[in-house]
């Protein structure tokens, strides 16, 4: 269970700083990295609650929701038309 | 059109906000379409969670890989570029199919069933991304002046004065028909993976027509476009998802 508590923390914190690097609009990679590491503990939380039969605490599902909303709102900022720029790299690679 | 929503002092790009209407959207989609296969609804979110981070990391990493040179030649510049934007559509498909597996893998669940419930969702958040296109001004059409011809104003990245074809809208309509069309395959269809085959091919083959509709520019391989080259092996694929290769593979090789 104490490992499952750091990890709880940990996503915690990763989640806000996911969201405190919106303000910047060069952090928002960082807000990204953060919020995935972040997700991939409250999710990692979650599953071994439902296999090991525990009830997750507070701070991993606090943790679970501020990375979602720090992960939509950096990738928000960071999306532009991937369709297009993607078009135009695949092609330099097969050139 | 409108690239940029003024939101107070912040502006927001609006292929951004409806990439996310889209996942929205294609996330309350994938609770419904989970009950085919008696899936909860905590897997189904989680498997759209490891596809959306497998995107990501895919369509930056593949950004790095074809961009390596330029990186490398004006290192002063590329922290820049790669914190600012840069992303590669099929990397991040790739990548987000590669989430979705691990997910499904490292909790030993059935990889063939969550792509057959992820498919009508992807198609739903595709349509919406297309909007996106059509206000951000990129993937426009031919020079056309029938009914339905767009004008876009001056200033804006598609040329101004002529009308164009619909490209963008007419894919959306597309992908919202094909959601509902995959819906119902879905629902009735007893074959796991028939809804992804059909899904690759439909998508594929659509994508493929619209190419020639189609007049920004972008790459080329031969004779067809990038994306028509794609499609053909993406049509390929989904051939085979309707032959039961992948999954009878699946079945042999991976399944645990």
């Amino acid at each position: 269970m104490e490992q499952y508590n750091n990890k709880a923390i940990a996503s915690l914190v990763l989640g806000i700083v996911s969201l405190v690097s919106i303000v910047w609009s060069y952090f928002t990679i960082i807000g990204i990295i953060c919020a995935i590491v972040g997700l991939i503990f409250a999710i990692q939380i979650r599953k071994a609650g439902e296999l090991e039969g525990f009830k997750p605490n507070s701070m991993a599902t606090a943790g679970l929701v501020l990375n979602i909303i720090g992960l939509a709102l950096c990738a928000i900022v960071l999306i532009a038309c991937v369709a297009c720029v993607g078009l135009l790299g695949t092609a330099a690679m097969f050139s | 059109m409108y690239p940029v929503i003024h939101f107070f002092n912040y502006s927001i790009p609006t292929f951004g906000v409806l990439f996310l209407l889209g996942t929205g959207a294609a996330f309350l989609l994938g609770v419904q379409t989970a009950r085919k296969y008696s899936i909860s609804t905590m897997d189904a979110m989680f498997f759209g969670l490891f596809g959306i981070i497998g995107g990501i990391s895919g369509a930056k990493l593949l950004y790095i890989i074809v961009d390596l040179p330029n990186l490398i030649a004006s290192p002063e510049t590329a922290l820049i570029r790669l914190a600012t934007g840069g992303a590669v559509f099929y990397g991040g498909l790739i990548g987000g199919i590669l989430g979705g597996y691990f997910y499904t893998h490292i909790y030993h669940l059935d990889s063939i069933q969550f792509f057959d419930i992820a498919v009508p969702c992807l198609a739903l958040a595709q349509a919406f991304g297309r909007i996106g296109c059509f206000f951000n001004g990129c993937c426009y059409g031919i020079p056309y002046e029938g009914p339905g011809a767009v004008h876009y104003p001056v200033g804006a990245y598609p040329p101004s004065g002529i009308g164009l074809f619909p490209a963008q809208l007419s894919e959306s309509a597309f992908l919202f028909g094909l959601t509902l069309l995959l819906m119902a395959v879905l629902w009735r269809s007893d074959t796991p993976g028939f809804t992804t085959g059909l899904y690759l091919i439909t998508s594929g083959l659509f994508r493929f027509i619209n190419e020639f509709f189609r007049a920004d520019p972008r790459g080329a391989i031969g004779f067809l476009s990038t994306s028509q080259f794609i499609s053909l092996l993406i049509i390929g694929l989904g051939i085979l998802f309707i032959l039961k290769i992948p999954q009878q593979l699946y079945e042999k090789h991976l399944k645990q």
